[in-house]
Formats: structure tokens, sequence, C-alpha cells
């Protein structure tokens, strides 16, 4: 039982972890809290569906290689697609906003407001009712370390931690990379050495919401597509967030599996029932006890 | 210039007015309101609802030249919407009847303040046992109580000989009460709940609840889950190589349960209304399916023979909430798509049974 409790809870912790990661490119440039993030997080996953659709209906596959060489496109579709809504939610709201130098309460107004409107949408377009974008019959699962994992979990965690280390390798070694910590760190004395912050919120909000498309998509394969997957993606990422760190990338990274495990394991002796409340109660016992979370983040200085 | 606009705006009135008057005469309208999801978690449900009232309403009005004019509300799976929706009906409406609500715990929300204003509300979804008491005179159901199928379920449990079952329900009003009747039901009959274990609406992984009730000695698992999540359910248990039979409610009776679940949905049992399959529901899977292009649900069915039922009461010169009640309590059997409905002095519908149901290849069997 424990190995099965520690597998979910790993498995439940990548998703949680790239949400969070996601979620935190974006904050740490800009600042607030874009929960306008939870709904790019299922368009990724609807434009994905759509690609599918779209390419199961244009061409018959013949062979298993050419079912994959759909997927491969409609993950692909998803991905960029996720990245471009999340760039225009923040080009066509927030940067008007950011030119009138809105506070942070009409932001986060403002992206509240994006999330309902772009979940009607999304409605509007697919219906109310679940999609599935898997086919086929259902694969039983491989027996490991006395716990059952499904491909699609294996698939989950392995695209989990190459994203991980991509993500590191961008951050740590890049240009663009050093020039979104810079901002992060000090936005101020960043645009004095010549870094133009608007174009590093643009690349922010692409790689945030790219990531978090991907998410999206990994977790459309395991349990669907609905209009409302955002809502607790999104409140989970947050939660995992504050957790390690609000605004720290290793902070999102152990925010999100501490998640995972904590809420898989703490209901091992009592109900499932109480899964949620078990995550809820860690985040007010993180801002009561230990308000920077695991990484003990200071709290920051002005948003740009 | 002026002077002409002015004559032509007068024209157009009096035309309209015309129009209008000449309307009246022709055509009885009726109005009545009706509070249902057609957004948020759940809007699928309501949208399904609406669907069925439209296509009724549609053939009321061909028919017999009634008009029913439903004022639709959403409550947007909020239940304060739901009460100041229900509010705005019969205090500024004005209306006779709501039909509504979907979520049984929003029909014991609202059923209060239509009680307290005589108006009454008909739902085609709610079958909490508890609203048999706590729904008051005015509310009515065309959908059997959970407390039925919940029998039901015991009974054909104890003849399969599996008495030793897992249990996982979700934490609502529907998912407790089916749980609750159920353990009154089983026990007695030498029954013996191995694990029980919950979920909430909206929760898409199952697997540590899977991981909980997966006991060597168990010889079935019964689910009362709605559809999404009982789909899901269903395929991470296969996933888990859990080969044990699974039992559900009539939610996995719905289109999207075989949606979401897909190819594991097959050989699942549960408890579905009895007769969905007649003639009469094959006409309307029709119409349904002409108008709206897919598969009716039972929500559709039942706010189908709901709004019927409305339009005969309209029918017979019935048009306050007291004489519709007397109307819907001293009515005759009526015959509809989901079979006979008739109500006991509670409101609760008396005439429908539950079947025992599987699926294969994707198509619902029953089982006699």
């Amino acid at each position: 039982m424990f190995e099965q409790l520690f597998l979910n809870g790993i498995i439940a912790g990548c998703i949680y972890i790239l949400v969070a990661l996601s979620f935190t490119i974006i904050y740490q440039t800009v600042r607030f809290f874009h929960l306008a993030h939870g709904i790019v997080y299922a368009a990724g996953a609807y434009v994905a569906y759509a690609t599918f659709a779209a390419a199961r209906g244009s061409w018959l596959v013949s062979r298993a290689e050419e079912l994959y060489l759909q997927l491969a496109i409609a993950i692909i579709a998803g991905v960029i697609g996720a990245g471009i809504v999340g760039v225009l939610i923040d080009r066509v709201v927030y940067k008007p906003l950011r030119k009138r130098k809105a506070p942070n309460l009409v932001f986060l107004l403002a992206s509240f407001g994006v999330f309902i409107f772009v979940q009607n949408l999304l409605q509007l377009i697919f219906g109310a009712q679940i999609l599935t974008i898997r086919t086929g019959p259902v694969k039983e699962g491989h027996h490991i370390f006395g716990a059952v994992i499904t491909n699609i979990q294996i698939v989950i965690l392995c695209v989990s931690l190459c994203l991980f280390a991509a993500l590191w390798l961008f951050i740590q070694k890049t240009k663009l990379g050093k020039a979104m910590r810079a901002v992060a760190d000090d936005p101020l004395a960043a645009s004095v050495v010549g870094i133009n912050p608007e174009k590093i919120i643009l690349a922010a909000f692409a790689i945030g919401s790219a990531l978090a498309g991907a998410a999206g998509i990994l977790v459309s394969y395991e349990t669907n597509i609905e209009p409302t997957m955002g809502m607790n993606a999104i409140l989970k990422g947050i939660i995992a967030s504050i957790i390690g760190g609000i605004g720290s990338i290793p902070g999102a990274l152990f925010g999100g599996l501490f998640l995972g495990l904590a809420e898989n394991l703490g209901i091992w002796k009592i109900s499932a029932g109480w899964k949620d409340c078990i995550a809820f109660a860690i985040l007010i016992i993180f801002l009561l006890l230990r308000p920077g979370g695991i990484m003990n983040v200071k709290p920051h200085g002005d948003r740009l | 210039m002026k002077k002409y606009m002015r004559l032509l705006i007068i024209i157009l009135i009096g035309f309209v007015f015309l129009n209008s008057c000449k309307k009246r005469v022709q055509e009885k309208t009726f109005t009545i309101g009706a509070v249902l999801p057609l957004s948020g978690p759940i809007a699928s449900y309501g949208i399904n609802s609406q669907n069925g009232i439209n296509i009724a309403t549609a053939e009321i009005h061909a028919k017999d030249n009634i008009k029913i004019n439903v004022i639709y509300e959403d409550d947007a799976g909020q239940v304060q919407n739901a009460v100041s929706a229900t509010n705005k009906l019969i205090y500024s409406n004005q209306v006779p009847l709501i039909i509504g609500e979907a979520s049984s715990g929003y029909s014991l929300a609202i059923a209060p303040i239509c009680n307290k204003s005589k108006v009454i509300l008909c739902s085609p979804v709610s079958s909490a046992a508890e609203l048999t008491e706590k729904g008051g005179d005015y509310f009515f159901r065309v959908c059997p109580s959970d407390a039925f199928q919940a029998r039901i379920l015991a009974k054909w449990l104890k003849e399969e000989n599996k008495m030793n079952v897992s249990l996982l329900y979700v934490n609502s009003d529907w998912g407790t009460s089916l749980k609750n009747e159920f353990t009154k039901y089983f026990l007695p009959e030498g029954g013996t709940i191995i694990a029980n274990e919950s979920c909430e609406e909206g929760d898409r992984d199952f697997k540590t609840q899977i991981a909980k009730i997966n006991k060597p000695e168990a010889q079935a698992i019964v689910s009362f889950t709605p559809p999404k999540e009982g789909g899901i359910f269903v395929r991470q248990v296969r996933e888990m190589n859990i080969k044990l039979p699974l039992y559900g409610g009539d939610f996995w009776g719905t289109p999207e349960f075989t949606e979401s679940g897909g190819e594991a949905t097959e050989g699942v049992y549960f408890t579905f209304p009895a007769n969905p399959t007649g003639t009469l529901f094959e006409q309307f899977a029709d119409k349904y399916h002409k108008k709206y292009n897919k598969e009716p649900d039972v929500y559709a069915a039942y706010a189908y023979d709901l709004t019927n039922i409305v339009g005969n009461a309209i029918k017979s010169g019935v048009s306050t909430g007291e004489k519709i009640r007397q109307y819907l309590l001293k009515m005759e059997t009526y015959e509809g798509v989901t079979g006979p409905t008739k109500f006991d002095q509670n409101g609760d519908v008396i005439t429908k049974t539950f079947d025992r149901v599987t699926i294969s290849n994707g198509k619902h069997v029953s089982i006699k």
C-alpha cells in the first residue's frame, strides 16, 4: 500500500510542479497572481484535442507510427497554442494595465475575469461535456516495487523530468534565462543595465504558458478534458508555489513534490475525502508559521 | 422629413400592436420558470434538461396551440444563484411553477422558498432520498428517489452472492443518500462493507482511493459516482489490474460515463430507471438527435416528460400553484418516454422501477 500511495504522490506531485513552475516563471517577472494561468493550462489541452481530431479526420491511420505522428503534432500544437494564449492575455489585458500603473488588486481581478471569459469561450466552442483524447483499449499497468504504474504515468514522469532539466538549463545557462533572473531579483537594476523588461515579460509568458499547456495535455491523457479543469490545477499550483516559497524556482519544485506526497500519503489512514482539506491545511500552516515557504523567500520589492 | 418619420413610426407601432393582438387571440401563452445549471462545472446536466424542455414546449405549441414560455435562470454552479433566481421568478415574474433544480442539494435549498409562496417546484434530476420529506408539499419529481435503486442494488448483490463489497461514494447529497440507503438494506441481508471511501465531485485522480479499497476479500466494488468521475474511476481501476466486478448507480447510464471511461466501462453493472429504451423513447431520441445532433441522456428524457405533464396540467385549465398541485396529485398515470409517471402524496414518483443493466460493446444491455 505505501509503495502505491508514494508513487501516486510522486505523479500528482509532477503535475503540481509543472503548474507551479510555469506559474512561478511568470510570477517572478510580473509579481501578481496570474489566475488566468489555469485556463491557459486547459486551453493547451483543448488545442491539442482539436488538432488531434482534425488530424484523425483528415488522414486515416494505417500504421501505429502514423498515430504517434498525429499525437506528436497535436501535442506540439497544444504547447504552442497555450504559449500563444498566454502571450495574448498579457498583450491584450495586462500590458495596457501595466502602462496605466494599475495596482495589484486590479491585475488580480482582471486575471480572474480573463479566466472566466476563456472558460466560457471554451465551453461555447467545445461544449460542457467531457472530451477524451485517448483511444483504444485500456492498457493494464506494470508492476514495479509493489506498485502499479500505467504507460501514461511513465510518460508523465519522464516528460516532467525532462522539462524540469530543460528549464533548469535555460534559467542557469542562457542569456535570456539570466536576464529573467535579473528582472526577478531587481527589475529596476535590470533595466539600468539595459534589459528591456517588456521583452522579458513576453518571454516569461510564452515559456510559462507553453509549460502550463504541456501540463494540461499530460493530465488530459490521464483524466480527460473539460472546461473547468483549469481552476483546480491553478489552485494546487499556487498552493505548491506558496509552500515552496513564492517566486522561487527550486521552491516550486519542492512545494509541488511535498504537496503531492502529503495529499496522497495523508489519506493513508483517514478517508480520501480529506485530500483537499489536507492541501489547504498545509497552506494555512505555512502561511502562519513559515510565510517564506520551504525556501524561506524574503518579501520582494516593487513590481514593474 | 420629420413628419414622415413620425408617420412611419406610428404605422410601425400600429403593425406591431395589431400583430400581437392577432397572436393573443389565436394562442394561449403560459409562463413558467426553470432554474438549472446552464454553466459551471455541472452545466451539461442543465443543458440536457433544457434541450428536453425545449423539444416538449415546441411540440405542445404545435399540437395544442399552447405557448409555454420558459424563463431560464442559470445557477452557474452556485447555490446562492439558484436561490436568488428562484426569488426572482416567484416575485418578479410571478410564475406558478418552476422546473428545477438538477443537483439535489440545490433543490433542498430552493424548495422552502417555493413552498412558502405555493409555487410548484418540479425536478427532472434531483433524486436524493431526503427530498421526499424535506421537499415539502409543492415539490414534485419525475425521477424515482435514490432510496429505491440502492435497495435494488443490495438485493442484486445478494442474488449474485457477492456479500463482501468495497464501497466508494461521491461526497454529495446524491452519493451519501445512496450510500446510506445501500448500507441500510445491505447489512441486514448479511452483507459486509469491507472498505468505505469517499471522493469529491470534480476529483480526477482516484488511484489512492483504489489502492485503499482493493482488498483481497472483496468480491465486488460498489461505486456511487457521477458520470465523469465514475468513468475515470473505472478506467483507473482496470489500469491497476483489478478484475473485480464494478457496480454503480443510475449516473453510470449516461453517455458521459461511457465517453469518460471509454473501453473500461465494458462489463460494468448499474441500476437504471426502467424502460428508457421503449418505442416512445426511441422516437424522442430521434427527435433529440435531429435537433441537437447527440444522444439524449436520462435528464433530457425526464425533463421532456416533466414538461409534457406540465403541458397537460395547463391544458386542463389550471393556472395557480395550488391548482396545479391538485392536478398533479390526482392526474392519471402519464405514459412518457421514461415510463409511466404517477405521483404519491409526497410528490415522489411511484410507478417507476429500476433495471439491472450492464454495458456490452458500448451498448446498455438489461439483465432480467
